[in-house]
């Protein structure tokens, strides 16, 4: 087994860019049917590598591709699994750029079904450039490091569960973040086979369990916000439990061998949460948490093997 | 610390201020970072041009290599 060395991560973006505006005209182009897939595809990956490459100039630690393929950061979600409806709920968001805004996430309907992987068209052209670019910010030859940003379960719950519709389907909020944990835990196990070394979850609904009007919405429609949150953690966790992800490296000797190891980063800043993180990524050389207190000397890193691998795996 | 909402670019001297004030709770070694999440949650983006995007992302970037240098 190589020796693990520990590269931590100082500064990162959390995950989308801006898309440069021949790409939004691409996107519009291909919505009236001007434009097919595989032009917009080819308008998505020009944006995809010159960010990337803006984004080693300027010395980032980590790489993204800005989510330049997504109309939303979640609507991956939607576009494919089966069983969402072509309808909203509004939310109330607070601070600059806040206000009532319609979700850009959908109402279950039916049963989900997941059609396809929901970063299946992302993950390639990253991949590509994280192992044919040199290292950043290790050492020449190595995988630059790059994410992958996954909207966690927990989003799907307030923005998709619509009484009246959704219950006809799952008896209550808790069976639906049952089969949403099964297609996320599904989607990281397969991003760990693909190479990917690093996921973000995204929950940043989770604030909405310390607002006051998302507490007394969430207790009118009969929800207890306090014991909704607890579970979530644990079904956080249950996201990447017995995942590759999740487990230690000497157990996944069938990772190509110049691998960083996998890291799994939820996005939400909660106590709870973090805790629920360090749980899950001590066992994977990295963690985000701030309530890490084992021995790893930095409580942010990616994990790469050490320059000199030694063959005795 | 820094927003992805409004093109102002933030102050080395502030965001360096705050991590001053973080490690008073938490080890230095332990923090790291980042703008708010997202410069373009949804595809239209938010209300600020790439090249404010690209400052504030500079600004991370060398922030983070002053404090923690190159480790």
């Amino acid at each position: 087994m190589h020796r693990a060395r520990l590269m931590p991560i100082r500064a990162e973006q959390v995950g989308s860019l801006l898309r440069p505006p021949a790409l939004l005209a691409a996107r519009a182009a291909f919505a009236d049917g001007r434009l097919d897939l595989s032009s917009l595809r080819a308008k998505e990956d020009e944006a995809i590598r010159a960010a990337v490459t803006r984004q080693r100039e300027i010395g980032l630690d980590v790489l993204a591709d800005g989510e330049m393929r997504r109309y939303s950061w979640l609507t991956g979600m939607a576009d494919s699994v089966d069983g969402f409806m072509p309808d909203s709920v509004m939310l109330e968001w607070h601070g600059p750029g806040g206000g009532p805004e319609k979700t850009t996430a959908r109402i279950v309907g039916a049963t989900l079904r997941r059609r396809q992987m929901l970063t299946a068209h992302e993950v390639p052209l990253i991949t590509s450039l994280a192992t044919s670019l040199p290292g950043l910010p290790g050492p020449q030859g190595f995988p630059a490091p790059f994410k992958v940003t996954v909207p966690a379960p927990s989003n799907f719950v307030p923005t998709g569960f619509k009484p009246g519709v959704t219950d006809r389907f799952y008896k209550d909020r808790d069976a639906l973040l049952t089969d949403l944990v099964a297609i996320v835990r599904e989607e990281i196990a397969w991003l760990v086979d693909q190479g990917v070394t690093y996921i973000q979850l995204d929950a940043p609904f989770y604030s909405h369990y310390l607002d006051p009007q998302h507490r007394a919405a969430m207790k009118m429609s009969g929800a207890d916000p306090d014991a909704e949150f607890s579970g979530r953690g644990r079904r956080r966790q249950r996201v990447v439990r017995r995942t590759r992800a999740g487990r230690r490296h000497h157990r996944r000797p069938h990772l190509p061998r110049q691998q960083p190891q996998p890291l799994v980063h939820p996005r939400a800043a909660t106590t709870r949460s973090q805790s629920s993180c360090s749980r899950a990524s001590r066992s994977i050389g990295s963690c985000s948490s701030t309530t890490r207190t084992d021995r790893a000397p930095s409580s942010r890193c990616v994990s790469f093997p050490a320059a000199k691998t030694s063959s005795s795996d | 610390m820094i927003t992805t909402k409004e093109p102002t670019l933030e102050r080395e001297e502030d965001l360096r201020r705050r991590i001053d004030q973080a490690a008073r709770y938490v080890p230095l070694d332990h923090l790291a970072i980042s703008p708010q999440c997202g410069f373009a949650s949804i595809a239209t983006g938010n209300l600020l041009s790439e090249d404010d995007q690209w400052k504030k992302l500079a600004l991370v970037a060398s922030t983070a290599r002053r404090v923690w240098g190159n480790s």
